[in-house]
């Protein structure tokens, strides 16, 4: 299969928190597809309903916040308004924001064999398959720590091990780095670019931070209000700093600079810092006397 | 502070008793305390278990902290037993209360036996990591979701616990003087901290049933593996054995002799 | 004028022997905008801990206006300093955003006149005045923050301590917040800002700090600092894009500071046009 996310149309409205309050609309008619092998980070200023669309994704949404749910969502072949989250569990996997709150078992391999567990694998596959997971995200050196000891950037790569044991086809993350410090944000996309080399699954990834996508992904989705207002390539997407600015999103300074000199009438497009010193010697006719960065 | 949860490791013969031996010793345990009233064998009883505790690799400063949870409620309990019981031999007399060398002895083996308990519930917890209690009570039959979240909860605790003190810090940075006033003053400015706490950990929870539902939790399909389990030895038969006749013995000896039923006097 | 701050040679050990500060030597005067930046277990949060008395010193000293923290309670350096911390949701408790606003003024024992110009003002500054009967708890993170940090500056804290404030908000959030910030330093107030983002130290801060180890390793302006390869390396950090592209174009007349984009395109510009 290779349409693994099939959104027609959804509409969803949280209940509201405190009665009486007037219904907000989360999400108003999303339509989108990703394909196996596919990611894409979904972008937007808070409250655009991203996190709402990631629950949405793995059938927390409805199942679990009730609310007014209207359009379809087919994940890996199956109807989510039919499908609870654990019946999804076997093809989709989900990271969530905060390493502190969704870590709970003992040891970091119980953490990753726990959905391997729900779905009663033995004993010998889930070892092999929990190194396999750890050995992706570069904690194969932890099984047997107690995963509270563990730094931020630790912690979520175990998050997203534990997620990508089951090997689904879909892996959800909604904000993965947001907690983190850089140290902690890079081991995250470093494990991150790992896995797309070594399994072909969708990646849906919510992020505010332009860098991480256009590290990751293929295609970006500009939600903003509920809506989509934007689908477009990574590198598309990426270079219009104003696009960005508009859905309450820092450019990459590149691309701040390209955008500056661009409209300067010199058109530069450099994607790398190596890229931009080259080009800037070039520009200052300093070619030839290179210096790395 | 270094305790993730409760559990302290190491290598002693109670480290590697299998869990349901240790849950049933907590057990006999809990039917030895309450058998006897004499206070030599609650004192008695409560230093062996204590000097069980420590022999196994438990620090001193855990069983400390033990005993000192359990201090208020230990030295209230003797001064206030002559209160309410006044028979035998009368020794002195305060405050126009009659005290009785046998209203002292049942009062100490009282707080003695409490603070027994204390430690036999934190010695399952002390000696057993989370992983093991948590296989130790599906085998026993309690059902997966029940387990799961006692062992969840019980590691939860320690981190309720750092929250509240980074909730204090907060509150306390917001001028927030804890230290003020009556009791009743004090009590009252640990409410703000209270909520803050609550709300923190709720948060949390939400977020943790979400991560649990979608990594298959509550799958009924198929029945549910797992990863790690624990293992019977004969060593845990043989301690059983001898626990199971231990005790048997010591009931005897209370029900037929009345050994230990006497506050002050051995028979 | 004798500093805000003053501390001297401060260590500060945790009962589990980590040694978390050892020997800082620092001078914050009144009004300054400072950047307080390092690795994590640096000993960022525990210098800015040591500042309202939270903690005390192994050794060494720390005086905040001239009082040593040693003999303040926490309460009486909360009237002068003022500290928001990383997450919003621990100091928020209040049924209501103008009780939470509240809070701070009352427990200093203002009189409820000026606790309720204080409360409107910071409603006002911060667009809160709509919500001001709804419960924080209820609301979404970006207003959570808004208001937990709101809370503190009814206080009117001569120094400002701030642990990670633009965490979770998007960018049109994020300088929302630091606008509040910056107008609150333009009154005279001073302002220590602890945060990972670079970018928004290089563009809010005037003096910029690095911590390693429990050091101070650097000292100086932000964008001089945050283009310092030589320090950030030792202290185990990346330099910025920006950094690294000034760094190495530095050699053809680029000057070797952390600029915004803008400005380094400016720069190029010019030197484009010399140069032919």
């Amino acid at each position: 299969m290779d349409r693994i996310v099939l959104v027609e149309n959804l509409n969803y409205s949280y209940p509201p928190l405190v009665p009486g309050d007037p219904v907000v609309d989360a999400l108003q008619g999303i339509s989108l597809t990703v394909r196996r092998g596919e990611t894409l980070a979904v972008m937007g200023p808070s409250g655009a309903g991203k996190s709402t669309l990631c629950l949405a994704l793995c059938a927390v949404v409805p199942h679990s916040t009730g609310g007014v749910f209207g359009g379809r969502v087919t994940i890996c072949g199956q109807d989510t308004r039919t499908t609870t989250p654990a019946h999804l569990s076997a093809c989709v996997g989900v990271v969530f924001q905060d390493p502190e709150s969704q870590l709970f078992s003992a040891t970091v391999e119980d953490e990753v064999a726990f959905g391997l567990e729900s779905q009663g694998m033995l004993r010998d596959d889930m070892r092999q398959r929990v190194d396999w997971a750890l050995g992706l995200v570069g904690m194969s050196d932890h099984r047997l720590r107690s995963p509270v000891v563990l730094s931020g950037g630790q912690k979520q790569r175990i998050a997203i091990a534990a997620a990508i044991a089951t090997r689904p086809d879909l892996l959800i993350l909604d904000e993965p780095t947001a907690s983190l410090d850089p140290a902690g944000a890079l081991e995250v996309v470093q494990a991150l670019e790992g896995l797309r080399h070594e399994t072909d699954c969708a990646q849906v990834v919510v992020t505010q931070d332009a860098e991480l996508a256009a590290a990751l992904a293929d295609r970006v989705l500009l939600l903003d209000g509920g809506r989509v207002t934007h689908d477009l390539p990574a590198h598309e997407a990426l270079r219009s700093p104003g696009l960005l600015t508009e859905h309450a999103l820092f450019p990459p300074p590149l691309a701040v600079l390209n955008a500056y000199l661009q409209a300067r009438s010199l058109p530069v497009d450099w994607r790398t810092v190596d890229e931009a010193v080259a080009g800037v010697r070039r520009l200052l006719g300093a070619e030839g006397t290179c210096r790395r960065s | 502070m270094n305790g993730v949860d409760l559990f302290v490791p190491g290598d002693s013969w109670l480290h590697r008793a299998d869990p349901r031996l240790k849950l049933g010793l907590a057990l006999l345990g809990t039917v030895l305390l309450f058998a006897y009233s004499n206070v030599w064998v609650q004192a008695a009883l409560l230093a062996l278990l204590v000097g069980s505790l420590a022999g196994c690799g438990i620090p001193r400063s855990r069983l400390l902290e033990i005993a000192r949870l359990m201090l208020p409620i230990a030295t209230m309990i003797p001064l206030l037993w002559p209160v309410f019981y006044q028979a035998g031999p009368h020794w002195f007399t305060v405050v126009g209360i009659r005290v009785t060398g046998w209203a002292v002895a049942q009062g100490f083996a009282t707080a003695f036996r409490i603070v027994g308990l204390a430690y036999l519930s934190a010695a399952v917890l002390l000696t057993t990591d989370m992983r093991a209690l948590l296989r130790a009570l599906v085998r026993l039959g309690v059902p997966f979701e029940a387990a799961l979240a006692v062992t969840i909860g019980l590691s939860y605790v320690p981190r309720i616990r750092r929250t509240y003190e980074q909730v204090t810090e907060a509150q306390m940075a917001r001028g927030f003087d804890l230290g003020a006033g009556g009791f009743l003053s004090r009590a009252r400015a640990r409410v703000p901290i209270l909520v803050a706490s609550l709300v923190s950990t709720f948060r949390g929870a939400d977020i943790l049933a979400r991560t649990l539902e979608c990594r298959g939790f509550g799958l009924t399909d198929q029945p549910r593996s797992a990863l790690y389990d624990i293992q019977w030895r004969r060593a845990d038969t043989v301690l059983a054995t001898v626990a199971l006749l231990l005790v048997t013995a010591a009931l005897l000896g209370r029900l037929v002799l009345g050994f230990g039923v006497h506050p002050l006097h051995l028979l | 004028m004798p500093p805000l701050i003053a501390i001297e040679n401060l260590h500060h050990s945790f009962a589990d022997g980590w040694d978390a500060l050892n020997g800082v030597t620092l001078r914050i005067d009144a009004g300054e905008y400072t950047a307080l930046i390092g690795p994590n277990g640096s000993g960022k949060t525990t210098l800015a801990k040591h500042l309202n008395g939270l903690l005390k010193p192994t050794s060494g000293q720390v005086l905040v206006n001239g009082t040593d923290t040693r003999e303040a309670s926490v309460s009486a350096l909360a009237r002068l300093v003022g500290y928001c911390f990383q997450n919003p949701d621990h100091q928020i408790f209040c049924a209501s955003v103008r009780e939470e606003l509240a809070f701070g003024p009352t427990a200093l024992d203002l009189s409820p006149g000026e606790v309720t110009e204080r409360v409107e003002a910071e409603l006002a500054a911060f667009g809160l005045a709509g919500l001001r009967e709804r419960p924080p708890a209820v609301l979404p993170p970006g207003l959570r923050r808004r208001v937990a940090l709101a809370s503190v500056l009814t206080t009117r804290p001569r120094l400002l301590i701030l642990d990670e404030p633009g965490v979770g908000l998007d960018a049109r959030e994020q300088a929302d917040v630091f606008a509040r910030i910056a107008a609150y330093n333009e009154a005279g107030n001073a302002v220590l800002l602890i945060s990972h983002d670079m970018g928004a130290v290089s563009r809010y801060s005037r003096r910029c700090l690095l911590m390693a180890a429990g050091q101070l390793v650097a000292d100086g302006p932000p964008n001089r600092i945050l283009c310092d390869a030589g320090a950030l390396a030792d202290a185990g950090m990346q330099p910025p894009t920006m950094s690294r592209l000034s760094l190495a174009t530095s050699d053809l007349g680029l000057p070797p500071l952390m600029l915004s984009p803008e400005e380094y395109g400016r720069a190029l510009l010019r030197l484009r046009e010399e140069r032919s």
